[in-house]
């Protein structure tokens, strides 16, 4: 504690040296004694250790971001995320929200074409917020993994329209519970619904399970 | 040299080794320590952010009274958690429960897309509490304690699973406290943490402390065995691949036990145990805990006194070296639990005092009167 309040150069080194060693503790307590200390120069240094180090958990280096704020972190996020690095995308999506969200949106959205692991892209699906992207959507809830098809679903409940109908009833029926959950809740919110609509869709719909979930989002929404 | 004399040494080799290992704990657990998140200042490392902690369901099946019950839920349900839920079981048998609960909490049928991924008896309704929107409580058809805890996985909606031992209340961080390992390793699978027994017996104590270094040694399955039941945290996928809460005694030890092997990783490697005082328990609702053929070093003590006392009875060994023997095993014994409880006073430095020590090695030593000379004893169980 100590080295953190000197902020000079001997400490910098020192707490990097001590950032650098393989202890997950010592070493994460070191760069958060270092990021506090002198935020820009410990993030252009340790960058490679806060998206890899599996041993430093994410849920801690989160804190510390949202401590530092976005004016401090999103120089740092958005060079990352433009160097796209091969290993730690996955973290650097998670800690994306922490920068400032108009200057990362364009950046993530644009891993929505590629073919990144599944935590990418749900991560890159949670920037949508324009009707605009809503063609990436649809490839998205057509995705093998359950959890895009899942984040698809819980982004067409932000910005879908009536008609992205059929792409959710697609989805009503997915096999995985959480898919068909998020689907009907979606349904239920959807913008330029008719008074009545959501009842006559449930009675058409053969797919049990599909109608029993459609049946708990609307109870759900007359009990909120 | 003669075959008593070799079955003397055996079993005096014995009371040393199990000594030694109790020893090798206490080294271990104090290297972790020193080495651990607790060796730091606080504040040197951040808090997990409230977004990354994963989601709970808190599993209740109903074995109290009505209004025991209804505490229980409500103390629950004020827990310093980011997002869990409650999600409580009941039988048509246990309608007053049902009842109180639902004056308690406003419950109201839910038509709810039950998904049934562990087959358990019928479910007959789900109710969802319009003054604890945390809370469910699923009526079912009758089964058993495993067919309760399974209807509720099903019950569930989050990824970890945490189950509570009768009579036991949380401390308001005790989630955070057992999610955290979660967190901190992907692979894990059980973390769990013993309850404190503000009435316990000093024998029952000690016990619970071995149970604790063992813990902190990193062997939470001695731990578990050791120490009385409190609160388990499970990954869901997990207990689901194991097809559910094992049917039988202890279908908790044995679920514990099943996904630690299944795991593939070092034993303990799995299940992490949380050196906590975060669950409370009142003792009165409790069982005794006795060494069992699950503590091997109890039996192994145990044996090679009872082959000793049939050494003298045979005329083997004199008065004087059975004598000399369990002079030896006690020393040894209460050398173990004396270092146990400088680890313990290490670790809870506020909670050690000088009468608790005297109480805990006098029952280390095993003087019989000694409780009566010590304030606060345990009160008599009813």
């Amino acid at each position: 504690m100590r080295l953190e309040s000197d902020g000079g150069l001997h400490a910098a080194r020192a707490l990097d040296a001590l950032a650098r060693q393989r202890d997950p503790v010592l070493s994460l307590a070191a760069a958060c004694a270092w990021l506090r200390c002198t935020p820009r120069d410990a993030l252009d240094r340790l960058g490679p250790s806060l998206l890899q180090r599996e041993d430093w958990p994410i849920a801690r280096v989160a804190t510390l971001f949202e401590a530092l704020g976005p004016a401090v972190v999103t120089p740092a996020i958005v060079q990352w995320m433009l160097s796209r690095p091969e290993h730690g995308l996955v973290r650097l999506a998670r800690l994306a929200r922490f920068a400032q969200r108009p200057r990362v949106s364009t950046v993530v959205r644009a891993w929505l074409t590629g073919s990144d692991p599944p935590e990418v892209l749900m991560a890159a699906l949670e920037y949508i917020d324009d009707e605009a992207d809503v063609p990436w959507l649809r490839n998205a809830a057509a995705h093998e993994d359950w959890r895009v098809r899942m984040a698809a679903a819980r982004t067409l409940a932000r910005v879908g329209r009536h008609r992205e109908l059929q792409a959710l009833m697609t989805l009503l029926r997915d096999p995985v519970w959480w898919v068909r959950y998020h689907a009907a809740h979606a349904i239920t919110r959807l913008d330029g619904l008719a008074p009545g609509e959501l009842e006559l869709l449930q009675e058409g719909i053969r797919d049990a399970f599909a109608a029993d979930m459609l049946g708990q989002a609307m109870a759900s929404r007359r009990w909120s | 040299m003669t075959a008593a004399a070799l079955l003397q040494g055996l079993f005096e080799g014995v009371v040393v080794a199990v000594a030694l290992a109790t020893l090798f704990r206490v080294a271990r657990a104090a290297r972790r320590l020193r080495r651990g998140r607790g060796a730091l200042p606080p504040g040197a490392l951040p808090d997990l952010h409230a977004a990354f902690m994963p989601p709970i369901s808190i599993l209740l099946p109903v074995e109290e009274g009505p209004d025991v019950v209804v505490a229980r839920v409500a103390s629950l349900l004020e827990l310093d958690f980011p997002e869990y839920e409650v999600v409580v079981v009941l039988d048509p048998s246990q309608e007053d429960a049902r009842a109180a609960l639902e004056a308690a909490f406003a419950l109201r049928v839910f038509p709810e897309a039950h998904w049934r991924r562990l087959p358990t008896a019928a479910v007959r309704a789900i109710y969802h509490g319009a003054r604890g929107p945390r809370l469910r409580v699923v009526e079912k058809e009758p089964g058993d304690g495993a067919d309760a805890l399974d209807c509720a996985v099903n019950a569930s909606r989050f990824p970890l699973l945490c189950t509570l031992a009768p009579g036991t209340t949380l401390r308001a961080d005790a989630l955070l406290r057992l999610a955290e390992p979660f967190v901190e390793e992907a692979r894990l699978r059980v973390s769990c943490a013993p309850a404190v027994e503000g009435q316990a017996s000093p024998g029952r104590q000690l016990l619970g402390l071995r149970g604790l270094v063992a813990g902190m040694a990193g062997a939470p399955l001695r731990a578990l065995a050791l120490s009385p039941r409190g609160a388990l945290l499970l990954r869901k996928d997990a207990v689901v691949e194991a097809r559910g809460f094992p049917r039988g005694i202890d279908p908790h030890a044995n679920l514990v036990r099943r996904l630690s092997s299944a795991s593939g990783l070092p034993i303990g490697g799995a299940v992490r145990f949380v050196a906590e005082p975060v669950v409370l328990r009142d003792a009165v609702h409790d069982e005794p805990k006795r060494p069992s053929l699950a503590d091997g070093e109890a039996m192994a003590l145990l044996a090679a006194g009872a082959g000793m006392v049939a050494l003298w009875a045979g005329g083997a060994v004199a008065t004087a070296a059975l004598l000399a023997f369990f002079a030896l095993a006690l020393a040894l014994d209460w050398l173990a639990s004396a270092a146990s409880l400088a680890l313990e006073a290490a670790y809870f430095e506020g909670l050690f005092t000088s009468s608790r020590l005297a109480r805990l090695a006098l029952s280390a030593l095993s003087v019989p009167n000694a409780r009566r000379f010590l304030p606060g004893r345990a009160r008599p169980r009813p």
